[in-house]
């Protein structure tokens, strides 16, 4: 038979296939899996968005029960370990579950729009994200409903409190659980996001004509791929600190200090995630309200990328002044955040310098704006004193500090959220709101937003994690003052819910580009507004909705929903009862062999994406560029894991030596057998790329059995590890905790690859590879050698020294 | 030939390690701070000639390093700050 004749075999099998199963794979879009099993990128971010004020709900009760209960001095609405919770969920659910995924809503929405893309680069993985999210929130909440409550060390979760000594029960279990599953949202999205800006961008959409939302949301994103790793693998130990018995944040080689460079290394960044979309938003408000062009916007984006980008990572110890750093590293932390100032000062000035002459329009998101701008102001010069070493020692742990980054992550990142709706809602809905309602909203809102925490930047002696204070410490009538702000707050958003329902379902009508904005995002003509270039592509030519210029919707597909729901009820599982577990176990299964089936028999579809700009990465397809995004977190996955285990070797005085505890000679030759893998799956590439599919099966074959022989190997040095006299386990120190921690995460990583292998394999029996389509098994080799590399220092540091 | 130079770095690699392993024996504990250096150099020699090799970073124009170079540069400042944090 030819191979003509072969490819025609397999395409008529491929669509009988199809048709077999196309009525499970492709049901009917009713209302419900329009939602549930979209793919599309514009319902997905309507899901963020309508899910992420779930949680602001939810979040704001628990913020107005707590500033009732410090209404009066000696309240007793709430137990001391109730406040805690309170307090703690608040902040997690309001940084992690609200204010982040609000933005991600709008930059789900509108990033493709305003670079003409189709959708994001993987529709599929951006379901994935926000299922994940989703049930990730759900898995944290659900503390509230265990023995002993929801979490309440804090949203930082600072160990040793959020040990199982301190805090025995679920809920600072399911909160970290919860976590790991967001932390696996956002770096999906991340990657998705960067790739789609890098790579998928109309023709004509240079880097210099690239909307300022868009930019914005490059920085965040990138942003979040190098800084969640490093909390990822905190919860993680955080995790198995609680279920097995380690001892990373426990002892005193351990500790609370490896926990809080694990934290800030994410969480310092993770304000400017916050900030920046709503930064965004507002600077292509002032520009359309002003009706010039944003003023120095180069010297914007070039302060973003080169200054506050890296210098987020290099000044996160400002958290950390008071726990005994290095003295040094506290002068430098200092410094360093004074500097970063310059690109936050900048971005005011150039927002200011805007609307210089400009003929200002109040409406309502312009309005919100500035608001936005006016708290950022008064947050950063508070912050700045914050920065200052000598007063971060009198003003740590006070109100101060409260009103400080609330100033900045409720005023500077919600006002100009809440301005990013009023702007960019009417292009959803095709309606508009009231003025004067949204003006009344603003005016409430800015009003109570002040009354509620410009009074805390005056309680320099209020300790912030106290749940009731006496009366004669004088806070009450400050204290009285805030919780009126809270409910005046609070009870303005229901002008933000009338208005939102109004552009959803009764608002007046209004035409597709109601404030007359030349972004592609309104005209969907990239190519008028990119101007002088051959225009392959243009957004205005798809379907439309409602006489508003969009997008052909992508397919839907159940795989994203089934396998974020099986791994919630695994997880949730873990701490409710067994047959939870193996019940998400099961679904969890069902889902990923539904995903590899689509991709198997090429059953989820995206619609090709024309060439476009790509500079710098032109001669990288989309995917390559996503695979190296993904390698990226896993290498600050496992710098976090490797930088934690040197952290501690330096503080444990006394380590035993390797050779007393380990079988070298077994070692070695293990890690001979995953070396050698790298070159079996190297030849496996080699023998694709010259037509050699039996070559190509046969090595992948091997490097199969060479890591499944690693694998089995390692099980085995575990298990007579465990069983030997003494034994040697997770919970008998930190050379066991390490060890096994570090080992596991990397078999973890050899069984997503022996995963990954079996699919390649059948694949490749089946004919789905040739010499010129290939790529899969290219991604899979950069994804082997990582692994590779992962052990070259595990190795050594585990065994050697 | 491209197929010797992966076969030449597989040989590096386990070499390498063999000479690892052998370092690790044969330099006291009380020299650990030069033990540690050559044991540290010959791990990132290897990690090298895999990016390098089995990445093929070596054969692809250099943007495709730009992930790979600005992650390095947050994954030094996370290991240094980590380990500077306890030095008194």
């Amino acid at each position: 038979m030819s191979v003509e004749e072969r490819l025609s075999a397999i395409e008529k099998r491929l669509s009988r296939i199809e048709k077999q199963v196309g009525g499970h794979r492709k049901p009917e879009a009713t209302w419900l899996r329009s939602w549930l099993f979209t793919t599309d990128h514009k319902r997905v971010g309507i899901l963020y968005f309508v899910t992420s004020f779930y949680f602001l709900f939810i979040g704001g009760i628990l913020a107005l029960l707590m500033r009732t209960q410090l209404a009066v001095p000696e309240s007793t609405l709430l137990t001391s370990a109730a406040y805690n919770q309170a307090v703690s969920m608040h902040g997690l659910i309001m940084v992690l579950w609200f204010l982040s995924p609000l933005g991600v809503a709008f930059a789900n929405y509108f990033v493709p729009l305003q670079i003409g893309a189709k959708d994001v680069a993987f529709p599929r993985f951006n379901a994935f994200s926000y299922w994940m999210y989703v049930f990730g929130g759900f898995v944290a909440i659900s503390g509230f409903f265990v023995p002993g409550g929801a979490a309440s060390a804090g949203w930082t979760n600072y160990a040793p409190l959020s040990s199982k000594l301190f805090l025995p029960g679920g809920g600072e279990t399911l909160i970290a659980l919860g976590l790991l599953m967001l932390w696996g949202s956002l770096t999906m999205g991340s990657v998705n996001l960067i790739t789609t800006i890098l790579s998928m961008r109309a023709p004509g959409m240079t880097w210099t004509k690239v909307p300022t939302f868009t930019w914005f949301t490059l920085v965040t994103q990138l942003l979040l791929v190098w800084s969640v790793p490093s909390i990822f693998s905190g919860t993680l130990a955080l995790i198995v600190d609680r279920t097995l018995g380690s001892l990373f944040f426990v002892s005193s080689g351990g500790s609370s200090v490896l926990w809080d460079n694990m934290w800030w290394f994410f969480g310092h960044p993770e304000v400017y995630v916050v900030i920046l979309p709503g930064l965004g938003a507002a600077a292509e408000i002032i520009s359309v309200f002003s009706g010039r062009p944003l003023y120095a916007k180069k010297a914007i984006l070039l302060g973003l990328v080169f200054g506050m980008l890296p210098f987020s990572f290099a000044i996160y110890g400002h958290h950390m002044f008071l726990t005994g750093i290095n003295a040094l590293e506290r002068e430098i932390f200092t410094m360093n955040t004074e500097i970063n100032t310059i690109p936050s000062g900048m971005i005011v000035i150039c927002f200011a310098a805007t609307m210089v002459g400009g003929a200002i329009k109040f409406k309502t998101p312009m309005l919100m704006a500035l608001a936005s701008i006016a708290t950022f102001v008064i947050g950063g010069v508070t912050g700045v004193f914050d920065s200052s070493l000598f007063l971060d020692v009198q003003l740590r742990g006070t109100y101060q500090v409260v009103s400080h980054f609330h100033y900045i992550m409720v005023g500077t990142a919600e006002f100009a959220l809440f301005g990013a709706i009023y702007y960019w809602m009417p292009r959803w809905t095709g309606r508009m709101y009231n003025e004067k309602v949204g003006k009344l909203h603003f005016i409430l809102s800015f009003i109570f937003f002040n009354i509620l925490f410009f009074p805390m930047t005056f309680l320099l002696d209020m300790p912030r994690r106290i749940y009731t204070y006496a009366p004669a410490t004088g806070w009450g009538p400050f204290n009285l003052i805030e919780t009126v702000g809270a409910w005046g707050f609070g009870l303005a958003q229901i002008l933000l819910l009338y208005v939102m329902l109004e552009m959803g379902w009764f608002g007046r009508r209004v035409g597709t580009n109601p404030w007359n904005v030349a972004s592609p995002e309104w005209t969907g003509d990239v190519e008028s507004y990119v101007k002088n270039y051959p225009a392959v592509y243009s957004m205005g030519s798809h379907a439309t909705d409602g006489g508003v210029p969009a997008h052909a919707e992508t397919p839907l597909n159940i795989s994203p929903f089934v396998i974020s729901a099986g791994l919630a009820l695994f997880l949730f599982g873990l701490v409710w009862s067994l047959p939870v577990t193996l019940v998400g176990i099961v679904v969890g299964i069902w889902g990923i062999g539904t995903w590899f089936k689509d991709d198997l028999y090429g059953l989820f579809k995206v619609p090709e994406e024309p060439a476009g700009e790509k500079w710098p990465l032109t001669h990288l397809s989309h995917v390559k560029v996503g695979v190296w995004l993904t390698l990226a977190g896993e290498m600050i996955l496992f710098a976090a894991i490797i930088g934690s285990y040197l952290y501690i070797r330096e503080s444990v005085p006394i380590w035993p030596p390797p050779a007393a505890i380990h079988n070298i000679r077994l070692a070695t030759f293990n890690t001979l057998l995953l070396f050698s893998s790298g070159l079996t799956a190297f030849l496996a590439l080699y023998s694709i790329r010259n037509g050699n599919r039996n070559g190509l099966v046969g090595w992948l074959g091997a490097t199969f059995a060479l890591g499944a022989g690693f694998l089995s190997i390692k099980i085995i040095e575990w298990w007579q590890l465990m069983t030997g006299n003494p034994p040697f386990t997770i919970a008998s120190g930190l050379p066991g905790s390490t060890y096994y921690f570090m080992t596991g995460v990397h078999a973890v990583h050899i069984i997503v690859g022996l995963i990954l292998m079996t699919f390649l394999i059948t694949k490749g029996i089946k004919g789905g590879f040739t010499k010129t389509n290939h790529d899969a098994v290219e991604y899979f080799t950069l994804y082997w050698a990582l692994v590779d590399i992962v052990w070259i220092f595990l190795f050594p540091l585990l065994y050697l020294v | 030939m491209r197929i010797v130079s992966m076969i030449m770095v597989w040989i590096y690699i386990v070499l390498a390690t063999i000479l690892e392993v052998v370092a690790s024996y044969l330099i006291p504990a009380s020299s650990w701070v030069f033990r540690d250096t050559v044991i540290s150099v010959v791990a990132i020699s290897m990690a090298a000639a895999v990016v390098l090799f089995y990445m093929e970073l070596k054969y692809q124009p250099r943007w495709e390093s730009l992930f790979l170079l600005t992650t390095l540069f947050f994954v030094a400042d996370l290991i240094f700050i980590w380990t500077a944090s306890l030095v008194h």
